[in-house]
């Protein structure tokens, strides 16, 4: 995991002077509320409906076992004992006091933690697999390159008014877990065809919100010594050029549509020829060095020569520890190892929130059994990704006494939900309460089960913060003469296989959403051939036969 | 009294006109004493005209121009000012930015418009060296919050 610098730390800890500075100045009343906004969403700092909303950024998701206590500590100390994960791997905190987020800051800076550039229009925090390290199907760790991005990002003087948020997400293998082409740029790592030398595939425009776009490829291979010069003619760019009268359409997705991907292409390009063999060619040395920040752990140290027997003698022994490992852990690149995914979905709480005594309960058992460290995933759940098989009985029992051992990960309960009405001011309806709902409708793990993968993704506005466009069934919340109604998507997906889902017809009442994924999942399952995913089943038959069986 | 501005680091009497208006309207008052600023419209225009007059020369660009049609002219000004006509357009940056790598200008460049004390840093680290406030923000205290960071990334 990568460590500050003394340099890393004296910047974050300059930010907070600076805002404190700025917080003090605002609440004196000599920097207007129109002056302060801009400074305090450039620090993830929203107002909120009930109280400010503050954002802490987690770097690509990855978080030590004593940052995890942290925000434990500060959910305590300033808000109401819990914290939300986000779909941008973060996490934040609804319920504080603008007078303390100078204080929360400090302490966060006490663990090499902020919360800058995690709102505003500005380049946000970079996110990336959750697997990164871990994943047998990885060409290379991507989080270096991350790492990378996010310092050169960092109060970057050039890139801090963009005319709107931008975001970047890298993937290291090909199943893309990142989700990179519904970014304002994806990155993938690839092999060049012919040298096998490992570089960047670069995507651009790619995006949700109003206007869903799977975005393009702009460069096919780029030697990773260019990464950053490549990514800062692309922002120059866009800077200079994207439109700023109509905030729908700032976004980098509109540039690259409305002068076609040739010639946004033509003029990074020739941007770039002024900047490739400047000062920000990234050195072979300094790849090396940051890589070193995320080697392997000593595997060998826990391994356990019995551990295969032992587990094998457990999983026998217990059916629900048996239910949990097939469907809450998964395969390491390392043999005796196990990635565990942490369902923060408990079926009676929002998707995505822990309490601090959850928090501080994950950071113990990431110390005890998984080097202490733990990463966020983008479907607002979390992983252990490097758990000894002899201690996943262990690990689960931990779990099971905070309420974290749901086993419903990649069932259709392990929905993603953004905080929708219940918290955002920008809600058209509300999300929570509709995971509720569709909770207590699929109660029965068994037909899950037999459901099998399904993503779930809803959205309280056309913002898109809970990614519908690309679940296999999305929910949006639209606002009908002031009643929450809700629109069905089926077919989105934002891997590899990426694609937007189709409307299936018009939006449902609230009351009748559950209902309707029921009425979705029964036709599946008439109509799935062998083995086929639900997503699949749609791909195959088209939206026709679902929306029969919906409206009839 | 001319107003104050940000000049490296310094607070000093501002010695430039910005004239914006159609060239030559006014010649009374002011403008006899002091360097005009014209747009780069202007400049344009009447390139040889002021290309030939003697004393220092300034253009101020526009947020849609492109500033690399100055390529040839850096040589032979004096001061660009680079217009924020709203503190969250950013364009300005790129600008300056621009006007110093690409171009090679190495005189002065400053910020007009809506310039604000808590932007000055950014905009000094895009190579802004001077900078004309907004009305109601404070010399003393902007020039206090120029380097609220002692290192940098970039
Ligand atoms: S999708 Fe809309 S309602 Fe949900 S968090 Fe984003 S802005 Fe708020």
């Amino acid at each position: 995991m990568y460590q500050y610098s003394p340099e890393d730390q004296c910047l974050v800890n300059e930010r907070v002077a600076q805002f404190r500075d700025q917080t003090e100045r605002f609440l004196a009343g000599t920097l207007s509320e129109d002056e302060f906004r801009p400074l305090r969403l450039m620090n993830g700092l929203y107002i909120q409906r009930h109280a400010p909303m503050l954002r802490v950024a987690v770097p690509y998701g990855l978080l030590s076992s004593e940052q995890m206590r942290m925000l434990a500590h500060i959910s305590r100390k300033y808000d109401r004992r819990y914290g939300h994960l986000t779909t941008r791997q973060n996490m934040q905190f609804n319920w504080l006091a603008l007078k303390d987020v100078p204080d929360v800051l400090a302490d966060l800076a006490t663990v090499e933690m902020h919360s800058i550039q995690t709102s505003g229009n500005c380049i946000r925090n970079t996110s990336s697999d959750q697997l990164a390290g871990v994943a047998k199907d990885e060409l290379e760790d991507p989080r270096p390159y991350c790492e990378m991005i996010r310092q050169w990002s960092t109060l970057h003087p050039e890139f801090s008014f963009l005319p709107r948020k931008f975001k970047i997400a890298v993937s290291g293998s090909e199943n893309d877990r990142a989700a990179t082409q519904v970014h304002d740029i994806g990155i993938q790592l690839v092999e060049h065809a012919e040298t096998k030398q490992v570089g960047f595939k670069i995507l651009v425009g790619g995006g949700l919100g109003r206007t869903p776009v799977i975005g393009k490829v702009i460069k096919d291979y780029l030697p990773k010594k260019y990464l950053l010069s490549y990514l800062e003619a692309i922002l120059r760019i866009y800077n200079l050029a994207g439109r700023r009268d109509n905030k729908y359409k700032a976004r980098i997705k509109i540039l690259v549509n409305s002068l076609g991907i040739e010639e946004f292409t033509r003029l990074v390009e020739e941007e770039w020829l002024h900047l490739r063999e400047g000062s920000l060619m990234i050195e072979d040395a300094s790849i090396n060095e940051m890589q070193k920040y995320f080697q392997p752990f000593d595997y060998a140290k826990y391994r356990d020569e019995s551990s295969a027997s032992s587990l094998a003698e457990k999983l026998e022994a217990s059916p629900a520890f048996a239910i949990w490992y097939r469907q809450n852990t998964q395969e390491h690149k390392i043999p005796g190892y196990r990635v565990v995914t942490i369902s923060v979905k408990a079926p009676e709480e929002a998707p995505g929130d822990m309490t601090d005594a959850q928090m501080d309960g994950v950071a113990q058992l990431a110390d005890d059994y998984s080097f202490s460290r733990m990463r966020v995933t983008h479907e607002q759940n979390l992983v252990l990704a490097d758990v000894p098989e002899h201690k996943l009985h262990a690990l689960w029992k931990g779990l099971l006494s905070f309420d974290l051992a749901t086993p419903n990960v990649g069932t259709l309960t392990d929905m993603i939900c953004c905080p929708g009405l219940d918290f955002c001011s920008l809600a058209n309806a509300s999300s929570i309460p509709i995971a509720r709902q569709i909770n207590d409708q699929f109660d029965d793990l068994d037909y899950l089960y037999d459901i099998g993968e399904i993503k779930v993704k809803m959205s309280g506005c056309m913002n898109a913060c809970g990614h519908h466009h690309v679940g296999h069934i999305g929910i949006l919340g639209v606002d009908k003469k002031g009643e929450e109604w809700y629109q069905i998507t089926i077919g989105g997906s934002a891997e590899e296989d990426a694609a937007l889902g189709k409307i299936i017809g018009p939006s449902v009442a609230k009351e009748n959403v559950a209902e309707t994924i029921a009425t979705l999942l029964t036709t599946y399952v008439d109509l799935r051939e062998e083995q086929e995913t639900f997503l699949q089943s749609v791909r195959r038959l088209g939206v026709a036969p679902f929306k029969e069986a919906v409206y009839g | 009294m001319g107003k104050t501005i940000i000049k490296d680091d310094r607070l000093v009497e501002d010695s430039w006109l910005l004239d914006l208006a159609a060239e030559g309207a006014d010649t009374a008052g002011e403008s006899a004493t002091k360097n005009r600023v014209v747009s780069l419209e202007q400049w344009q225009q009447n390139r040889e005209r002021l290309l030939a007059s003697s004393g220092p020369r300034g253009v101020a660009i526009s947020n849609d121009d492109d500033v690399l049609e100055l390529a040839d002219d850096v040589a032979h000004l004096d001061l660009i000012c680079v217009e924020f006509p709203a503190a969250g357009d950013g364009r300005g940056y790129s600008q300056a930015k621009l006007l110093r790598d690409r171009l090679g200008f190495k005189n002065e460049i400053r910020a007009i418009g809506e310039v604000l004390t808590d932007q000055l840093f950014l905009m000094r680290r895009s190579g802004i060296n001077a900078f004309d406030l907004q009305a109601d923000q404070d010399p003393e205290a902007s020039l206090a919050r120029l380097r609220p960071f002692s290192v940098s990334y970039q």
